[in-house]
């Protein structure tokens, strides 16, 4: 009982702990904006990962003892376990995360979906025998993947550095109270060392699909970590409906009087037939005029610079004399659609002149 | 009578112009959603094939359509950041032709088998630059469905993808992330390397 209650208050403690953390982050201004994650170059990655240098050094340690230890003991799992009954224990802890995904749903103001997954949760653990059984997901209840972080997202709490924990791996400094709270409304916290290993041991096996990708597809796996778990993070906390800001990526391109043939070159694509090398890149892209201008003609005044100012300027000569042609054309149709509409209005009143 | 309907009915013609200049341009065009559609059904169909064709067949196959739906040149480009202009005119062409070869091996790797999957074209969207978004689902049986969502830009006048968006995971914003980090850190030529080597594992299994 008593244990129970120390527990309890370790864990208010360590949540105000946080709390006060985070109050001074914010004054001290050290947070990172969501709009700059779009950014990531020279200081602005410092902004999202400060600590970079530690935060290597605890990738790599995580991925030594991940594939000493970790990853074999995962293997062997994933080996003697039949995939029934593999299924079975992820559904398990799946549905006792239920009740903090419905905390959530109501500290986020969804109250229909915590609704919904509240009767989620009911249904697994009843009909679902304790969650074996995922029979809400055949009912038409899905899923959904809320957590405390997501909710302090929602509040506008700003996300902080990047930080990668030992053992615990990638995490931001919103995702340290949020994993405090969400451990706090899981069962699984209070059921001992056994369940909480297997729940770890579970975690980790669903997480290895993506781990192999990771190592398949990165050339800088640690670089590659921590912009997937930024952005898939944002992704959550905005429930998928994210803005693009993706358009930011264009901003420093410049393509106008490229002149290499860059493609038709290309070893691969030797053996491909005409039409592919047809295709050759001759872009006059509307970037151009999109302030990338002052760039290219502020930088080394070599051939190559000018002469692509002179195309841009030319371009953009001809396209404002087409705009003011349009806009004249415009005003004409408007003009004598205005006269059309008065002289409607003379008929229907019934005007002298028309009777 | 008629000279005073005049300008109403010059009005008309042009409006009808206009419309017809428009069907014209749409007979001409493939539109931003039907790109990403002809490359999915490729895509599917290399699937379905995948065992059999294997790595190589597989890429011989995905290479002229991700050739054409793709604009890998700009792709190339926006990954390395503002270090392309740094790189000389030979480094460009090989960064361009590695990182092609990457694009379509990625998919020759990924793209392997068949087990039911389906490709369902959502919605499009406007972007602010002139771009449209095409948001599709990867649909796997017994999955959730995985959002696929292609951005797109002209190049010329036929639609490009740029971008990838895999549940709210930015393809282009991870490549230029990591290519950033490796340029600055280790160089272009560990750059290459390190894509070749990735090239390379997707070819072996």
């Amino acid at each position: 009982m008593a244990s129970k209650f120390l527990r309890h208050l370790s864990f208010s403690f360590i949540f105000k702990f946080f709390l006060i953390t985070l109050v001074f982050q914010l004054a001290g201004c050290a947070i990172t904006s969501v709009g700059e994650k779009n950014d990531l170059e020279g200081q602005e990655v410092s902004a999202i990962d400060p600590y970079e240098g530690f935060n290597r050094t605890m990738f790599k340690f995580n991925d030594t003892l991940d594939s000493y230890l970790f990853g074999p003991i995962v293997d062997g799992y994933k080996w003697i376990t039949p995939d029934i009954l593999e299924t079975g224990v992820s559904n398990v802890f799946t549905n006792m995360k239920g009740i903090s995904v419905v905390l959530n749903d109501i500290m986020q103001g969804k109250l229909m979906q915590g609704a919904q997954d509240t009767g989620r949760f009911l249904l697994n653990s009843t009909v679902g025998i304790g969650g074996i059984f995922d029979v809400a997901t055949h009912a038409g209840l899905e899923q959904n993947d809320e957590d405390f972080a997501q909710t302090l997202a929602v509040w506008g709490v700003p996300r902080g550095p990047y930080l990668v924990l030992p053992v615990l791996g990638p995490a931001t400094f919103r995702g340290i109270p949020g994993a405090v709270v969400d451990s706090a409304a899981n069962p699984v916290s209070y059921l001992g060392w056994p369940v909480a290993a297997m729940a770890a041991l579970e975690r980790r096996a669903s997480e290895d699909g993506s781990l192999q990708f990771i190592d398949e597809a990165a050339v800088d796996p640690y670089v590659f970590t921590r912009e997937a778990y930024i952005q898939h993070r944002e992704y959550l906390a905005a429930d998928g409906e994210l803005e693009y800001n993706s358009d930011d990526l264009l901003a420093d391109l410049d393509d106008s009087g490229e002149e290499i043939d860059l493609l038709s070159d290309a070893g691969v694509l030797e053996n491909q037939n005409d039409t592919l090398n047809r295709e050759r890149p001759t872009e006059t892209e509307s970037e151009v005029q999109d302030g990338n201008t002052e760039i290219q003609q502020g930088k080394e005044p070599d051939d190559m610079e000018t002469k692509n100012s002179e195309i841009v300027k030319q371009e953009q000569q001809e396209q404002s004399q087409e705009f003011e042609k349009a806009m004249h054309s415009f005003k004409k149709a408007t003009k004598s659609f205005h006269r059309a509409d008065k002289e409607l209005e003379l008929i229907k009143k019934g005007a002298p002149q028309y009777r | 009578m008629y000279l005073k309907y005049k300008h109403f009915f010059i009005f008309i013609l042009l409006l009808l112009g206009s419309f017809v200049s428009q069907a014209e341009d749409s007979e001409q065009e493939v539109s931003a959603r039907e790109v990403v559609a002809n490359f999915q059904s490729q895509l599917l169909d290399t699937m379905k094939n995948g065992k059999k064709l294997g790595f190589n067949g597989r890429y011989m196959k995905l290479t002229e359509p991700v050739v054409k739906s793709h604009d890998l040149t700009k792709i190339a480009r926006i990954v390395v950041g503002r270090e392309w202009k740094k790189l000389t005119d030979e480094q460009k062409q090989k960064l361009v032709d590695v990182f092609s070869r990457l694009s379509i091996a990625s998919y020759a790797h990924n793209f392997k088998d068949y087990s039911g999957e389906q490709f369902e074209v959502v919605s499009e969207e406007e972007t602010a630059r002139g771009g449209i978004i095409v948001h599709t689902l990867l649909k796997i049986p017994g999955e959730k469905d995985v959002k696929l969502d292609y951005q797109m830009k002209k190049k010329g006048n036929e639609w490009r993808i740029i971008n990838i968006i895999a549940n709210g995971v930015s393809d282009l914003a991870l490549k230029r992330s990591e290519y950033t980090s490796i340029l600055k850190r280790e160089g272009f030529d560990a750059l290459l390397e390190k894509i070749s080597g990735k090239i390379k594992l997707y070819s072996e299994n």
